[in-house]
């Protein structure tokens, strides 16, 4: 096996030791399968804030971020990034609402507004293959980058990433990916800053960093991206990514973690603040990156080449070594959360409800169990990643924001919905939202998540007025 | 007419991206520091009205 660079490399294995390390640690503190799932319910707002933080920032967004800014220039802020700060604004003056309910997942929450306990199971099971799949695309993400940066063989990175989150998450479950996040989230906030820094000085200041930009092409300074999106299709974007902070299995689960009501509020309010003037910074980043790049006459093969392009072409070994430990942070700050969640899902939204006596050592168990299985087979599926995978993570956003977002929500607020018309709007939305996105050409200017949106709210207002009715057409 | 590099179009999308990460933190700050609001640990009443079952 050939190194590219031994500090790289270092940096890598010094930073595997270290969150292992936390996991043995974690391990100690984990004396229940509440502990497990969610911290005990005793997580407070330090710890929830940075640890919401560094799960929100994942290896897709830090390298596909600056590479859709190498590609299309500053418009990623519009329809992506506004999306997503929108939703936790959002996700703020809902969580009053959601912590008091005692729900420790998404589905716990739909069975709680439905009233319907065999909803658990069903949104149980969308959730559990979107968490997984969107698993398989951070290993393939992070595997790519590593072993670009380092030059070693990609399948070998992903083994080694795979074994050590696994080991550490299964070990002490919520407790683990929280410490870990605390020391990731700083990690990454800290070394992206210091790297931006570096790269605006390079370039010689802010204004000549964006001039530079302008003069590739002006259309790098377009939310439009020149002509790319329009502005519907933005909104169409932006209501996706805010629909998926609300309908997430991993964001549901941090509510629950939490002490109170007042640290819920706390944590998302302050990860709000932070991640805007992180985001933003990102951005930032990626124009430097693009103008650093041309400059230097470095042409990444693809987009996503372009962040790793800039470590190992451009700046000196001692950034380098920074921005690994930042990705690093990235790929695994995520990657745990998505699958302590999976594990989660299927201990506590599956099998609990297909035996709802189990006792807790059991679920501990089962936990556990889900946890090494789901990660296990993410990891070798990871190794060697289908095409069919790849095409399926583009709809996630898409399934969860049209099925879930305004049924479940509405029903949040407005207690006499009746529970099946709020299943149905969940079927028909989902269902018209990847029917949507797979026929997108045919829809033309109508973003798929407007579809899927729409179709639930139409499903919901007919099923629910046919239901008070009586009319017996959904099955009273 | 740009300031630092970026016309005013970007300006406003980067401060929209901003302001709206810092929505919940200055609502925080005024409503339940500043105000002294104490923040509510149980249902709001209106939520608890018993749900319409299937």
């Amino acid at each position: 096996m050939t190194v590219g660079n031994p500090w790289f490399f270092a940096a890598f294995v010094a930073y595997l030791v270290v969150v292992l390390t936390i996991g043995v640690f974690a391990y100690r503190r984990t004396r229940n399968v509440m502990d497990f799932w969610v911290y005990g319910q005793q997580m407070g707002p330090w710890l929830a804030s940075a640890s919401l933080i560094a799960n929100f920032v994942s290896a897709v967004s830090v390298i596909g971020f600056v590479g859709s800014v190498y590609v299309e220039g500053y418009a990623i802020a519009a329809h992506t990034i506004l999306g997503l700060m929108l939703g936790l604004a959002a996700l703020y003056f809902v969580v009053g609402a959601i912590r008091p309910m005692q729900v420790l997942t998404f589905p716990d929450l739909v069975a709680r507004v439905t009233g319907i306990e065999a909803s658990r199971p069903v949104a149980g099971l969308i959730l559990l293959v979107s968490g997984w799949l969107y698993l398989v695309m951070q290993l393939v993400g992070a595997g790519l980058l590593v072993s670009a940066i380092m030059g070693v063989p990609y399948g070998g990175v992903v083994a080694i990433i795979g074994v050590v989150f696994i080991a550490y998450t299964v070990l002490g479950g919520l407790v683990s990916v929280a410490w870990t996040d605390l020391l990731q989230g700083a990690l990454m906030i800290l070394a992206v800053l210091a790297t931006l820094v570096f790269m605006v000085v390079d370039l010689g200041g802010p204004t000549a960093m964006n001039e530079a930009l302008a003069a590739l092409d002006r259309s790098y300074l377009d939310p439009l991206a020149g002509g790319r999106y329009t502005w519907v299709g933005i909104a169409g974007a932006m209501l996706a990514f805010f629909g998926t902070i609300l309908t997430e299995q991993d964001m549901l689960i941090r509510i629950a973690a939490t002490r109170d009501v007042r640290t819920a509020k706390i944590h998302v309010a302050a990860a709000g603040a932070v991640l805007s003037l992180f985001y933003v910074g990102l951005v930032l980043l990626g124009g430097a990156t693009t103008v650093a790049l041309h400059r230097a006459g470095i042409q990444p093969a693809q987009p996503d080449g372009a962040f790793p392009a800039l470590i190992t072409g451009y700046v000196p070994t001692g950034i380098g070594v920074v921005i690994i430990l930042a990705v690093m942070s990235a790929i695994l700050s995520t990657t745990d959360t998505r699958l302590h969640a999976t594990g989660m899902t299927w201990a506590r939204d599956l099998y609990s409800f297909a035996r709802p006596k189990a006792g807790e050592r059991d679920l501990m168990r089962v936990s556990r169990w889900a946890t090494v299985v789901l990660g296990l087979t993410a990891t070798g599926v990871a190794i060697q990643p289908p095409g069919p995978i790849i095409v399926l993570y583009a709809f996630r956003a898409v399934l969860l924001t049209s099925a879930f977002f305004v049924p479940v929500y509405l029903a949040l607020f407005r207690p006499g919905l009746d529970g099946r018309a709020v299943l149905w709007a969940v079927g028909a939305g989902g269902v018209a939202g990847i029917a949507a996105q797979i026929g997108q050409d045919a829809l033309g200017a109508i973003p798929a998540t407007f579809t899927g949106v729409g179709a639930s709210i139409v499903v919901l207002g007919l099923a629910h007025g046919l239901r008070r009715r009586g009319s017996g057409g959904f099955g009273s | 007419m740009t300031r630092l590099g970026l016309p005013p179009v970007m300006w406003a999308v980067f401060g929209l991206v901003i302001a709206a990460g810092w929505v919940g933190a200055v609502h925080f700050l005024v409503v339940h520091v500043l105000m002294r609001r104490r923040v509510s640990e149980e249902l709001p009443p209106r939520l608890l009205r018993p749900r319409h079952r299937a």
